[in-house]
């Protein structure tokens, strides 16, 4: 979660952050208060919003696949990394200029 | 000679004769007597022997039986001018043609127990086959005898002529046995091809295929959604969009 080193800079730019699991809810607790998160973590046990976004078992293991998307105010989806491997991830950098380039409200 | 003493002697010699004849009918009744004993003592005990307890051997009258040994089937065949009912006189008519059986007289003093021979005759052929069984059976036992060449009795039924209708009377009415009950037609159903429901589950990849059509539509919309959140109560993506814009992250256990 190294979205929350840059928290403060992220909601500067009028922006908040979710993130969704398939884990069980217990599991999902313990992540937020042992990371200390200030956004929130949902659970979607029947992973039918992973579905929807088409990121549910690409790799063929029945999880959801770590991915990012950016929506603007309108929920139009501007922007979207979906990862080839655990840890492939967009960097804070990457996803702050993503942010800088949707049109302010 | 004098005249008395022949007549003396003649008296005398009478009179010897007279008891000579009287103890040899005495002697010769007695012996007949003592013989007639005897016999009637012979035959009593060849009757009933010591050996053998009377009560569990009741004396019966020698019979002779014929005793067929190692005889595995005996063919016999029936006279051919046998009215079809008789079955003595045509039992005795029947000739016997096997070189097989050995026919020996026994005398036999009790009964042994009957074995009824397997009697198969076959109506279209007038032939008995006998299969003798391993326990002699005297032929003197009462046994029901077959009747042979007897037509068969094949139950006929005529067809109905006028078809019975299929109501509450005639369905529940005691039938003799030279009607027919009609059979019920049933008329088969027909075979309705049910078409696959259209809700079934799709396949995962061609909704995945869908998932990512609805996410990359013209106009860009995201899913809306409203899930459980960890630290407790529901979030909306509506309520977050409606504040400004909105970093969604997917992932699975720690990253």
């Amino acid at each position: 979660m190294q979205l929350q080193w840059d928290y403060e800079e992220i909601t500067g730019l009028q922006t908040d952050i979710i993130a969704i699991s398939t884990d069980d809810l217990s599991h999902a607790s313990y992540v937020a208060e042992s990371l200390r998160l200030k956004f929130p973590i949902l659970y979607d046990p029947t992973a039918d919003v992973v579905r929807k976004y088409g990121v549910y078992n690409l790799w063929g293991d029945g999880m959801a696949t770590p991915s990012t998307f950016v929506l603007d105010r309108t929920g139009k989806i501007r922007w979207q990394h979906i990862g080839k491997t655990v840890y492939d991830r967009p960097s804070n950098e990457e996803i702050i200029d993503q942010l800088r380039e949707l049109p302010e409200g | 000679m004098p005249r008395n003493l022949w007549s003396r002697m003649n008296v005398h010699l009478v009179m010897t004769w007279q008891v000579f004849s009287i103890n040899y009918l005495k002697w010769t009744a007695g012996l007949f007597l003592l013989l007639f004993v005897a016999a009637c003592g012979a035959s009593a005990s060849s009757k009933s022997p010591s050996s053998i307890p009377a009560a569990s051997s009741p004396s019966l009258p020698p019979q002779e039986t014929v005793v067929i040994h190692e005889a595995p089937v005996a063919v016999i065949t029936p006279s051919q001018d046998r009215s079809p009912t008789d079955t003595l006189s045509g039992l005795r008519d029947l000739d016997l043609h096997s070189s097989d059986v050995e026919i020996t007289t026994e005398s036999v003093v009790s009964n042994p127990p009957l074995a009824t021979p397997v009697i198969t005759a076959g109506i279209s052929t007038p032939t008995l086959a006998t299969t003798q069984s391993p326990i002699p059976t005297p032929i003197n036992a009462v046994n029901p005898l077959p009747v042979l060449d007897q037509p068969a009795i094949i139950p006929t039924r005529s067809p109905p002529t006028v078809p019975q209708q299929d109501t509450e009377a005639n369905r529940y009415a005691p039938q003799s046995l030279g009607e027919v009950t009609p059979i019920p037609t049933v008329v088969p159903a027909p075979i309705e091809v049910l078409a696959p429901p259209t809700d079934a589950p799709a396949s995962v990849a061609a909704k995945e295929v869908i998932d990512r059509k609805e996410t990359s539509a013209a106009d860009g919309g995201a899913h809306r959604f409203v899930l459980p959140s960890a630290s407790g109560g529901e979030v909306s993506l509506d309520e977050y969009l409606e504040r400004g814009n909105v970093i969604l992250v997917f992932y699975r256990a720690f990253w």
